[in-house]
């Protein structure tokens, strides 16, 4: 669901005209968008678009050759150590002490954020809870599956309570049970008041879980905003879906002869009772519907349908590997 | 077999070229080559033989060189693959253990070649200038020949011996140390022929194996075909023992290849809790210092240990003494103070060097900078705690320095001079900074070429440590200022540290913060 904002809210992110190039490479140009405050926000692009690059400069890890970015308000060039107090940075590799148990390795960096011994045990206890690796706590980290490593990882972004988490394809080389339990708890974590921007390639899982999404190519934004602006966004002519119990055998040419409806198809690999309708431009939904019961065809629901993902991130980005 | 070890060695040889630096360690060479040029020329200038001394210079560098690219070297051969986890492929590949090991010593046989060959014109000018002959020239050569091949091929062993490069490098180092080391030992007990608990069959062995360690010695060769004056022979006993010393264990790389080509398994299970608890316990106020002084320098187990070593150490100077002087008062005479002190100072160097070379580079190969940087202490906070962690873990050796110093001042501080004591502390301080910055850019080889570089800067840092005592003592008694050899320690920490400690720091500082954003 799409949560409205005012015009005084400050952003969680707010990125403008940021720009860096390295070895001659123009990896990010004049990239702007905003993240607001509890949202959880995709950030997607082709392998090279620059993902990493603005998630490096965003977490303070990387001075941008150019351009603004702020963290709650906090800029991120002047003052870092407010910024990296309010977020938790997830690489996309591994990054931990082999030789630890979980817990050490949480008690770790619970106390290099500097949390009182007391409020480490609580803390510690909580987000082991959250990820559901409170039965390995002494297990050693060289000893954990990538999944488990990787809950561990989130719990180690989680210690110090931050309010943005910045998530570098966290879902990567995980098999689908791992990666849909890591969903459940970026829906968790959401649900507690948590901003959460991820940058991630498994377009249909973003599609569910984001608020918002940024489409990245070769270091320019093709489209930031809501998720649903981007599924929306169509041709001219919308597009629905009918799903009806027993279809008589001449439905197609009793739809086309409606008003309003200027094109009717059966799906590709459909079962037969699935219908594709393209309606005028100027044409009542709800019209459509009302003529369509009184057809008496046997209805099964009636939606209009959605751009996937996967057609908006193909038709925004370019084809081939950026040089 | 022949197509893969053509593969392989086509494949180094084009690493060997694109790196840059090698080129970087043979352009050092070559500038180090013309200052032993500009040297020579001074000495002929005071009508001495300037060829030989030349010559003598090039040689020494290249036993240093060599000694030291045997163990940055060669030692990654192997475990270069095993780390990256692609030996199993090349296996797979139908790449022979002989090929293998062929393919990646050659490669790096010939790099280090290279570095000879752009010897060849000097020595050419080593003749030229006088003093030396050149059958001397290739009697040394040879001999040089014979200590890369045996120093390489025990390098090239280890590499196959050890499961990772950090492991193998240590191992190599250890064997190549205690075979220098081996001499003076082996020479000081067959002379403790006073000793009468000591018996002298025992003495005998330790005098035949010192007579046979010295044959096998290059500075020996070296110094024998210098002093010579008349025929040189060109196929000595080092030659051949070190021939076959290097041989048999290229065979033994080969022959042990499968049953060490396992890459590094991790322990997944850990101690119990309720053992981690009490060695590992909660984490503290300095949580970096907490987590390296327990999961790098060993932690209070190991602090303990070698609490116990060094303890070992003294008490075995103190039971010599009493054994020698039966009925004697004291725990240990002045000499044998002086001799426990500098024992001990030299372990604590050893320390100091091996944590510099692994604190950072630890950080580096389990890519945890950007976590650690994403703290809010910054990066000099983390290095400082890093600093701390190391400290922390040398306390056993400096708390018995202090114990010694306090036993017996006179003993320790009688020998010492102000200017040794300050040019051995920088030249370990500089040591340390560039083992830690190398740390950053090599893999392995931080800790040789860093005691390389400080080797070569030691030629010069007595002098001018000397030349700043000098200065400020005339300048202290000028102005009636006591105690001037606080001053000339003071002046000289300052310049060191300014014009030298100072900028590696910052780059130490700066290459953390680049790397955590890779």
């Amino acid at each position: 669901m799409q949560e409205t904002y005012d015009a005084n809210t400050v952003p969680a992110i707010s990125v403008s005209e940021l720009t860096h190039s390295f070895k001659g490479h123009q990896a990010l140009n004049q990239v702007s968008f905003a993240v607001m405050p509890q949202t959880l926000h995709g950030f997607v692009g082709p392998n090279g678009a620059g993902k990493t690059t603005t998630l490096k400069a965003i977490c303070t890890l990387l001075k941008p050759n150019w351009g603004e970015i702020q963290v709650f308000g906090h800029s991120v060039r002047s003052e870092s150590i407010a910024v990296r107090e309010k977020i938790g940075f997830m690489p996309d590799h591994f990054s931990m002490y082999r030789q630890m148990t979980v817990f050490e390795y949480l008690d770790f960096f619970a106390a290099a954020y500097g949390l009182q011994l007391a409020q480490r045990d609580q803390v510690i206890n909580d987000v082991l809870t959250l990820t559901d690796m409170d039965g390995r706590r002494d297990d050693l980290l060289s000893g954990l599956s990538r999944g488990m490593q990787q809950r561990v990882s989130l719990a180690r972004v989680l210690v110090h309570d931050p309010d943005l988490l910045l998530l570098d394809e966290p879902a990567s080389g995980l098999d689908p049970r791992a990666r849909i339990e890591l969903m459940e708890i970026l829906r968790e974590l959401r649900r507690m008041g948590k901003t959460i921007f991820i940058s991630s390639h498994i377009l249909t899982e973003l599609a569910e879980l984001c608020d918002s999404v940024t489409i990245i190519d070769r270091g320019h934004v093709r489209f930031s905003g809501p998720m649903d602006a981007l599924l929306d966004t169509d041709d001219d002519t919308p597009r629905f879906s009918l799903k009806l119990s027993q279809p008589p055998d001449n439905v197609i040419e009793q739809l086309m002869g409606l008003d309003g409806i200027i094109a009717a198809d059966t799906p590709e690999y459909s079962s037969g009772n699935e219908f594709d309708l393209e309606l005028d431009s100027a044409a009542d939904s709800n019209i459509v519907l009302t003529s369509i019961i009184g057809l008496g065809l046997p209805i099964i629901s009636f939606s209009r349908r959605r751009k996937q993902l996967n057609q908006a991130f193909m038709d925004l980005t370019t084809r081939g590997v950026p040089t | 077999m022949i197509s893969g070890t053509q593969t392989l060695f086509k494949w180094s040889l084009r690493a060997d070229t694109k790196s840059i630096y090698p080129h970087i360690v043979r352009a050092c060479f070559a500038g180090f080559m013309l200052l032993a040029v500009l040297a020579a020329w001074s000495s002929a200038l005071s009508g001495m033989a300037p060829g030989l001394e030349f010559f003598e210079w090039i040689c020494q560098l290249n036993v240093l060189l060599i000694s030291v690219s045997g163990i940055s070297y060669f030692v990654s051969a192997v475990t270069e693959e095993k780390d990256s986890g692609t030996l199993a492929l090349l296996r797979l590949a139908g790449v022979t253990p002989l090929a293998i090991v062929l393919s990646k010593s050659t490669s790096r046989l010939i790099s280090a070649l290279m570095l000879l060959l752009i010897q060849l014109p000097f020595t050419f000018l080593a003749i030229t200038l006088g003093g030396v002959r050149w059958q001397q020239i290739i009697a040394a050569y040879l001999a040089l020949a014979a200590w890369m091949c045996m120093v390489a091929n025990v390098a090239l062993f280890c590499s196959v011996r050890c499961n990772t490069s950090g492991r193998a490098a240590t191992l190599a180092t250890s064997v190549l140390l205690l075979f220098f080391a081996a001499g003076p030992i082996l020479a000081g007990v067959a002379g403790l022929t006073g000793v009468s608990w000591i018996s002298p069959r025992f003495l005998a062995v330790c005098e035949n194996l010192h007579q046979e360690q010295q044959q096998v010695l290059i500075t020996n060769r070296l110094s024998e075909i210098f002093a010579s004056t008349g025929p040189v022979e060109f196929l000595s006993i080092q030659f051949w023992r070190s021939v076959i010393v290097g041989g048999a264990t290229f065979l033994l790389s080969v022959a042990f290849f499968n049953r060490y080509s396992e890459p590094a398994d991790d322990n997944t299970h850990g101690s119990s809790a309720k053992v981690r608890r009490y060695t590992v316990g909660r984490c503290w106020k300095l949580p970096i210092v907490w987590k390296d002084f327990l999961f790098f320098t060993g932690g209070r187990t190991f602090l303990f240990t070698k609490f116990f070593g060094y303890t070992l150490l003294v008490a075995g100077f103190s039971a010599f003494h009493q054994l020698d002087r039966p009925g004697t008062t004291q725990w240990l005479n002045n000499e044998l103070t002086w001799i426990a002190f500098i024992a001990v100072t030299c372990l604590l160097c050893v320390e100091v060097m091996l944590y510099a070379s692994g604190s950072l580079f630890q950080e580096v190969r389990q890519s945890t900078i950007s976590s650690l940087t994403m703290l809010p202490s910054g990066t000099p906070g983390i290095l400082l705690q890093k600093l701390g962690a190391c400290c922390l873990a040398l306390t056993p050796g400096a708390l018995w320095l202090v114990l010694l110093l306090a036993y017996s001042p006179s003993a320790i501080t009688k020998p010492l001079s102000g200017t040794a004591v300050v040019s051995v502390v920088f030249e370990v301080m500089l040591c340390a900074h560039l083992t830690v910055l190398l740390s950053l850019y090599t893999r392995w080889s931080a800790l040789p070429i860093a005691i390389f570089v400080t080797a070569i800067s030691f030629m010069c840092c007595p002098f001018i440590t000397l030349t700043i005592f000098e200065f400020s003592g005339r300048m202290a008694r000028l102005n009636g200022i006591s105690w001037s050899i606080f001053l000339g320690a003071i002046v000289n920490f300052v310049w060191g540290w300014l014009f030298v400690l100072l900028p590696m720091e910052i780059e130490i500082i700066n290459r953390w913060n680049r790397l955590s954003r890779e």
